[in-house]
């Protein structure tokens, strides 16, 4: 498998298949990125399209000093927050996971995509804590413990320091343990 | 709390504990959960969250993902080559030829497509010939004497007034010299 940057660089010469094919590798990652930030799998799924676009827009400037991966996570990061503003997306997630708690009798009975995400009442439960976070601690800990970046990679992406990454890191994870704490069963 | 459990609570991620930013700490910090209990209650709190968090699957996309963002891709492309013909008409019409030029000789050839079209536009802006131009003694020619310059082709029309070259008759011939021109007057 050729590396990201040779498409990267056939990208820039005006090949958009090339990118095509960045889209198909990476948009899996990226979406669950944005999936565990926004908390909304349509959201999501739009954030997910904006990223690809915007990188394909500004891969001009992409300096092939970091991963192409490590870019894509950056502008993730950007898109994410840029909705995260948006009001209304905020009150589609709080009713997503109002409904995600009432159903927390039974399984998902329904197998449509949006449905399938949470699959479990285990699962719901730890993203609405999740998504409970202050988006900062949000995205640190959706880098850390889901895509497994390293600090090096989150302080890049964030463009921080590794120690707060650290910290940020800490708090967060202090935050969700008391989130948490009432679901016994977790 | 003293200053050793303060310590544990701020550094309570596992992987911080493990790694390099606190190494001088980190054998002071076991020692202190391994003797305070409420620090440990706490740390195995942290470590029972986190393995929550690392057990959670990746979501899986929508499975029509990929293709929706390859379209809006494609649709990205086709605007940006028909803006880049607009910018450089030239440099396109290389690629397009499959010439295959790389993207310096592309920006020089835009840049030279400008160059030449702005020295166009100011020539016809600036150099345009809008006035008459300004009139000598020379050209001030009368009536009377435009009225003995014939003209060599076939027929000349002055004044309403059709002349028929004569076939085979020369015309007159025109004064060469302004000192001529003047005395007719």
């Amino acid at each position: 498998m050729l590396p990201d940057e040779i498409y990267v660089h056939k990208t820039i010469e005006g090949d958009a298949d090339s990118f095509n094919e960045l889209a198909r590798r990476h948009h899996a990652k990226i979406y669950g990125l944005a999936y565990r930030i926004l908390g909304h799998p349509e959201d999501a799924a739009d954030a997910t399209q904006e990223v690809f676009l915007e990188a394909y827009k500004s891969i001009h400037s992409f300096r092939f000093e970091s991963k192409f991966s490590t870019w894509l996570y950056s502008i993730g990061i950007n898109v994410c927050q840029q909705y995260i503003r948006k009001s209304d997306s905020r009150q589609r997630t709080l009713k997503a996971y109002t409904e995600s708690i009432e159903e927390q009798d039974g399984p998902y009975t329904t197998n449509s995509p949006d449905r399938m995400v949470l699959k479990t009442e285990r699962d719901g439960i730890i993203q609405e804590a999740i998504n409970q976070l202050p988006p900062k601690q949000r995205v640190v800990i959706t880098l850390f413990y889901m895509q497994h970046l390293k600090y090096r990679e989150i302080a890049e992406v964030l463009n921080c320091s590794e120690g707060t990454v650290a910290s940020r890191l800490n708090t967060a994870i202090k935050n969700l343990k008391s989130k948490l704490k009432k679901h016994q069963k977790l | 709390m003293n200053v050793n459990c303060k310590q544990v609570m701020e550094n309570l991620n596992p992987h911080h504990l493990n790694s390099e930013l606190i190494q001088q700490e980190r054998a002071e910090l076991r020692q202190h959960l391994l003797e305070c209990s409420n620090c440990r209650t706490a740390y195995e709190e942290v470590l029972h969250t986190v393995a929550v968090l690392e057990s959670l699957p990746e979501p899986d996309p929508p499975p029509d993902l990929v293709e929706r963002i390859q379209t809006r891709i494609v649709r990205e492309h086709r605007k940006q080559s028909r803006l880049a013909f607009l910018v450089n008409p030239i440099g396109r019409l290389l690629t397009a030829l499959k010439l295959g030029p790389p993207p310096i000789i592309v920006n020089y050839t835009a840049l030279l497509f400008y160059l030449i079209l702005t020295i166009f536009l100011v020539k016809l802006t600036f150099f345009s010939p809008t006035d008459s131009p300004p009139v000598s003694p020379i050209t001030k020619l009368t009536d009377a004497h435009m009225k003995s310059v014939a003209a060599p082709w076939g027929a000349v029309k002055y004044n309403g007034v059709q002349k028929e070259k004569i076939k085979g008759q020369q015309p007159s011939k025109a004064p060469t010299k302004a000192k001529d021109m003047l005395s007719d007057n």
